[in-house]
């Protein structure tokens, strides 16, 4: 179990991350919306937050399309752009069983089914794969590689494998590089 | 062979097989015919230069075409996603899987009940006010399911400069108070549910905030 504690916050600092790998960072939330106009409304007058539509994701329904949502300082491409916030995306839930969840990275330099046997071997379930991610061979090239898996206590997540086109000169590719 | 490609609408850059060009620009969604392309590896060394565009002031915030994000104000972090709270069932169960498949970093509070305790962790690189260190992705909580008196397991918390102020307008855009203004370990929240029925967690931004903390800095 975690150790003890005689404050609010230990009295270290975490743990050094010095790969180069963003494994179990929890980067972007999936959130949903019934009504986009009301939905909208409400999280630009109550929260600030900016949209723009995801094209890349596909936009067959315009009126239910999907969005990247900046909640504070960001990138040019809606990623984050000071440390400590996350932006999300924003979906349509066409019948209203949607429930929030995030997207976490997993290993850039392995399959993601060697992360998905050790989410079985620890209570967890895999809810599906998206269809490319199935195939090691296309992992690599494809933005979309990832799979639903559900945590022991029933949260959704998805799991993201970017692929190798990230340059790692991204700002959120930052690392515990050594002194 | 890799190649680096540069947007020239949006200044987005990444380098992939040029088998594998993505059919729109992953952000702004234009199509190739955008595309600046150049051999390399290292996007450090790239010759062709492309300012990113610079923010509209007078955007129309209800326009969600491609636009560079909008100027988020000084000495305000209201509105960011902040955290995520993970309901349990079994303190070790979700201790062990996130720690074990994940490499997350994970301590106890104190005052907690020892066999339900509230946990945080750092799922990345921090600072020592474990706060993470680089941009665009968050730290967050375990908590027993049974310690949330809504009933909702709200998943993220946002930040707010003032819980009163943010439920007035929570209300007067549609949502609802579920959880009134309360205290705990010293810090002020506040569960909503917005106004598609989602619930999130509200947290006041503290008083001891210098607005020196990288994560308290804008653009």
């Amino acid at each position: 179990m975690a150790e003890k504690t005689t404050a609010s916050y230990p009295y270290r600092p975490p743990k050094k991350y010095p790969k180069k790998d963003l494994h179990g960072r929890v980067r972007f939330g999936r959130i949903f919306y019934r009504d986009f106009e009301r939905a909208q409304k409400f999280f630009v007058n109550v929260f600030g937050w900016d949209m723009i539509d995801a094209v890349v994701l596909g936009i067959d329904d315009y009126e239910h399309r999907p969005l990247f949502v900046a909640t504070g300082p960001s990138q040019i491409g809606y990623e984050g752009l000071v440390p400590g916030l996350m932006n999300t995306r924003l979906y349509y839930d066409k019948d209203g069983t949607e429930r929030h969840f995030f997207m976490m990275e997993v290993h850039m330099d392995e399959p993601i089914t060697n992360t998905l046997e050790k989410v079985v071997a620890h209570g967890g379930k895999i809810l599906g794969y998206n269809t490319t991610a199935a195939d090691d061979g296309n992992e690599d090239a494809n933005w979309f590689s990832g799979a639903y898996i559900e945590d022991p206590a029933g949260h959704k997540i998805y799991l993201w494998k970017c692929p190798a086109s990230r340059t790692w000169e991204e700002p959120e590719a930052g690392y515990d590089k050594e002194e | 062979m890799n190649r680096i490609y540069t947007c020239y609408n949006c200044g987005f850059v990444w380098k992939c097989d040029e088998a594998h060009i993505p059919p729109v620009c992953p952000t702004c969604g234009m199509g190739p015919e955008v595309y600046l392309s150049e051999p390399g590896e290292d996007i450090s060394q790239r010759r062709i230069h492309v300012d990113p565009p610079k923010v509209i002031p007078d955007w129309d915030r209800y326009d969600t075409h491609y636009h560079p994000p909008r100027h988020f104000p000084a000495h305000s972090r209201h509105g960011r996603i902040r955290r995520f709270v993970l309901g349990y069932d079994d303190a070790k169960v979700m201790y062990d899987f996130y720690k074990d498949i994940f490499d997350w970093d994970i301590y106890t509070c104190e005052n907690t009940d020892p066999e339900n305790p509230l946990m945080f962790c750092a799922t990345g690189p921090g600072n020592e006010n474990w706060e993470p260190s680089v941009p665009s992705f968050i730290y967050g909580y375990l908590r027993p399911k049974k310690d949330d008196p809504t009933g909702t397991d709200p998943l993220f918390m946002i930040e707010v400069d003032s819980i009163d102020e943010t439920l007035k307008k929570v209300v007067e855009f549609g949502g609802r108070v579920l959880r009134d203004k309360y205290t705990e370990d010293g810090q002020l929240y506040a569960v909503i549910a917005d106004s598609e029925g989602y619930s999130w967690y509200l947290w006041q931004t503290p008083d001891t905030v210098t607005w020196e903390e990288p994560e308290s800095q804008t653009i």
